[in-house]
């Protein structure tokens, strides 16, 4: 058996992916519970007036306020029933769906975390992973397997080394390496922190911070993987995240992947855990036949091929900025999507005028009149919201009563430290330009 | 497990060399602690004390006119006022903490004041300060309203006729002195010490109310002082001379000053650590490219000279739209850009708390 062959087809412990269903399921459950608790619902679905749509998403509106708490609700028990292995199908596709649907609602909130989250969720609808210690095996004892194919693990270990690998790939680049930003600039803000404060504010700390950060996601995914760096690397894993939900406000990312990676230990590992479990839930019925399953079966083959091609698009969608001229940082033409993970302390102010052509007379528009100051801060940064922004105010005017309203914006965007300059070209009538992968001739270029 | 070794090795060698060079290597030389405390017990209490001082003498001169309208109880009514407005224009950047509790800035100065329900309310013996929708009835405006709307003796003519006239001003002054005196007594008490020690960037720092609100601030001097009255935000385009701020009493171009004077001071801390000192300390470790402290103080200097350029009343410029009060309306908004993206980036400050993975 060739060495890939084993990676895909070997049959192996479905134990790894057992306590991965749980972990994800509850991490997830967590999360949308934390969501709701803070408010962030009612903050960032109901209360604004104006969601920024994803490209070639503009169709996704909000539910409105009982919607949306419903759409949580469904996403809550849905993960709850990932994690119980219970109704596992029907779980995973509701939560992958209501999960997704509510990242594209707005833009302003994109996060890589959520870009990870949904993706995962996508695997997982595949995946055997309720075929063990489960509700669904419980109701259905024939269904348990033992084993699996070595694909339905590995992919799982795939995706998490490409968000580490990717974004360590991402570091490389003068203004991280070379400045230690933006770390030097958040760190030392944080010299109140308990323990490490008093040590954030030397200089040297950015650098090493910057450099282990950037050697630490590009090798941990191979440390991971190779069973006598495993308990090491994932020391350091632990170490790492611990330190960034220290100083970040990153969420429950740092929780998610602290668990999340344990799934490269051993089957042995994992049927510990499973083995330690069982002493409170008793599911486990052993003495029923093991079936094998349709390991090879034709919808088997198109489910790999499809990852296959899945994988192999994550691989190469990172670098289409590639194809834009201009710094990636100051466009963002090809920024979002590409585990470019915090590497930019960029700000902007962007004042719109609202022209009207029959009278001649500039309107000065007032933000905050139609954006919550979260939309208006990544708004001012992001050249496709601000052309969206722009057409917002087209028909918001038209409404009341200017004919053929045309909009400027005087625009200054600040990066990594560098001192403001102009953004985007004021002379532009921003109702004539649309959102699209062509490149964005409109943005003046950067200045470093 | 050599990995290991050599990291535990190596994090020793790193920081004693960090150590035996101290000085070279300190990235930020500041303490937070110093300047929130300047500005909790040197800069907002005080402050808020003469407000209130002012407030409280406000009211007893009102009263006095009110009891007995003569011309001497009004002139001294009259200045009584105008220095509590001109101390409400040292306070405007503080609304956070008691002030946000207590919607001391809605209930204070909401400006223009509605003249027309105003006289209705008085006309038909309405007096009901506490409703949300009073706010733009009540506070210095109204005052502003009550005393200055025509000239001296025909203002006191109509408080000698109509005794609820005197009835509704001493209900503001006296709703005014309320509200002064919750917020007095908060940071004359524990809020002070509270708001000195909250360090951080998160948005419930002290450091972040700071910021925030100064920028508000600043925009509430440039849109409604100068913006709204100059018609920038209307469709129409044309100017509203009635919507500056103490249009009756013709205040405005004082009290803008003072405001910006204010905040000038409160960049600098006054005399003490303030953001200024914050950004240069910023700047002086090379993480921030450009001396953001001298650029934003620089165009408080000219902002400054653009208001030396303007005469009283203000109203005047605005109904004109000259170049004048254009060029101010103009250098004013260079500030922004400053205060609101630059600032707040060099000194991470958070204005959520929402997951972020960077900018």
């Amino acid at each position: 058996m060739g060495y890939f062959n084993k990676l895909v087809n070997k049959q192996t412990s479905i134990a790894p992916l057992v306590v991965f269903r749980m972990i994800f399921g509850i991490m997830m459950a967590l999360s949308a519970v934390r969501f709701w608790v803070n408010g962030w619902i009612d903050s960032q679905f109901v209360q604004p007036k104006f969601f920024f749509h994803y490209f070639g998403f503009s169709w996704v509106e909000p539910l409105g306020e009982t919607g949306m708490y419903c759409i949580f609700i469904i996403m809550i028990v849905s993960a709850v029933g990932i994690a119980l292995g219970a109704f596992y199908r029907i779980s995973s596709v509701l939560y992958f769906l209501t999960f997704t649907y509510v990242e594209l609602i707005d833009l302003t909130n994109y996060l890589n975390h959520y870009y990870f989250v949904s993706l995962m969720a996508f695997i997982m609808i595949f995946l055997p992973a309720h075929r063990r210690f489960s509700v669904d095996v419980y109701r259905n004892p024939e269904t348990y397997r033992k084993y699996v194919s070595a694909w339905t693990i590995n992919i799982v270990r795939l995706q998490l080394g490409i968000v580490y690998f990717y974004a360590g790939i991402a570091k490389i680049n003068a203004d991280w390496l070379l400045k230690a930003q933006p770390l030097r600039l958040w760190l030392a803000s944080r010299a109140d922190l308990f323990l490490v404060g008093p040590l954030l504010k030397y200089k040297w700390v950015a650098f090493a911070f910057s450099w282990i950060g950037c050697i630490y996601d590009l090798c941990i995914p191979f440390l991971l993987s190779i069973k006598k760096y495993r308990g090491f690397a994932y020391f350091l894993v632990v170490a790492f995240h611990i330190m960034t939900a220290a100083l970040f406000p990153i969420g429950m990312f740092p929780y998610i992947m602290v668990l999340s990676t344990l799934i490269f230990f051993s089957d042995k590992f994992h049927e510990n855990i499973i083995l330690f479990l069982s002493r409170f839930f008793s599911s486990e019925n052993l003495a029923v036949q093991v079936k094998r399953g349709r390991i090879n079966s034709i919808p088997q083959q198109i489910i790999r091929f499809c990852f296959a091609v899945f994988i192999l698009l994550q691989l190469i969608f990172p670098f289409r900025y590639a194809l834009y001229k201009g710094n990636l940082f100051w466009t963002e033409q090809g920024f979002r999507f590409s585990w470019r993970v915090m590497l930019m302390e960029k700000s902007g102010a962007a004042t719109f005028y609202v022209l009207n052509p029959e009278t001649n007379h500039k309107i000065e528009v007032n933000n905050r009149d139609y954006l919550t100051p979260l939309q208006e801060k990544m708004m001012a940064t992001q050249p496709d919201m601000i052309i969206q922004y722009a057409h917002y105010l087209q028909s918001v005017f038209k409404d009341k009563g200017v004919k053929n309203p045309k909009v400027y914006i005087d625009s200054y965007v600040s990066l990594n430290g560098r001192a403001s300059k102009p953004y985007i070209d004021p002379t532009i009538d921003l109702t004539k330009l649309e959102d699209s992968f062509a490149p964005k001739t409109w943005i003046l270029p950067f200045k470093g | 497990m050599k990995l290991f070794k050599f990291f535990i090795t190596i994090i020793p060698v790193l920081v004693f060399f960090s150590c035996s060079e101290e000085n070279q290597n300190i990235e930020l030389d500041f303490s937070q602690t110093d300047m929130l405390g300047n500005y909790a017990n040197n800069i907002i209490k005080p402050s808020i004390s003469d407000y209130q001082t002012s407030v409280t003498t406000l009211d007893e001169k009102v009263k006095a006119f009110v009891s007995n309208p003569t011309e001497e109880t009004y002139d001294a009514a009259g200045s009584a006022f105008i220095n509590a407005y001109q101390n409400w224009a040292t306070i405007n950047a503080f609304q956070y903490g008691p002030a946000l509790e207590n919607a001391f800035l809605t209930s204070s100065n909401t400006f223009p004041t509605n003249y027309t329900e105003l006289e209705a309310d008085i006309e038909a013996e309405k007096l009901n300060l506490g409703a949300v929708t009073a706010n733009n009835k009540k506070g210095l405006p109204a005052v502003d309203y009550l005393l200055f709307k025509d000239d001296k003796t025909t203002v006191i003519e109509a408080f000698k006729a109509n005794a609820f006239r005197g009835e509704y001003l001493n209900a503001v002054v006296t709703d005014l002195l309320t509200k002064a005196t919750y917020v007095n007594d908060a940071w004359a008490g524990d809020y002070a010490s509270t708001f000195a020690v909250n360090e951080g960037n998160d948005p419930s720092s002290s450091l972040s109310y700071i910021v925030n609100e100064y920028n508000k601030a600043f925009e509430r001097c440039k849109n409604q002082r100068v913006g709204y009255p100059l018609g920038k935000n209307s469709l129409s385009g044309k100017s509203s001379p009635l919507s500056v701020e103490a249009y009756y009493g013709a205040n405005s171009l004082d009290l803008l000053r003072r405001n910006i004077t204010t905040l000038e001071n409160v960049f600098k801390g006054y005399d003490g650590v303030g953001l200024d000192d914050y950004l240069t300390a910023y700047y002086n470790t090379g993480s921030i490219q450009e001396d953001l402290s001298a650029k934003i103080l620089n165009q408080f200097a000219v902002i400054n000279q653009k208001l030396d350029n303007c005469q009283n009343p203000f109203s005047n410029h605005i109904e004109a739209q000259d170049q004048t009060v254009e060029e101010l309306y103009t250098e004013m908004s260079k500030l922004v850009v400053m205060i609101k993206s630059e600032m707040p980036s060099a000194l991470s400050v958070k204005i959520t708390y929402q997951d972020s993975d960077g900018d």
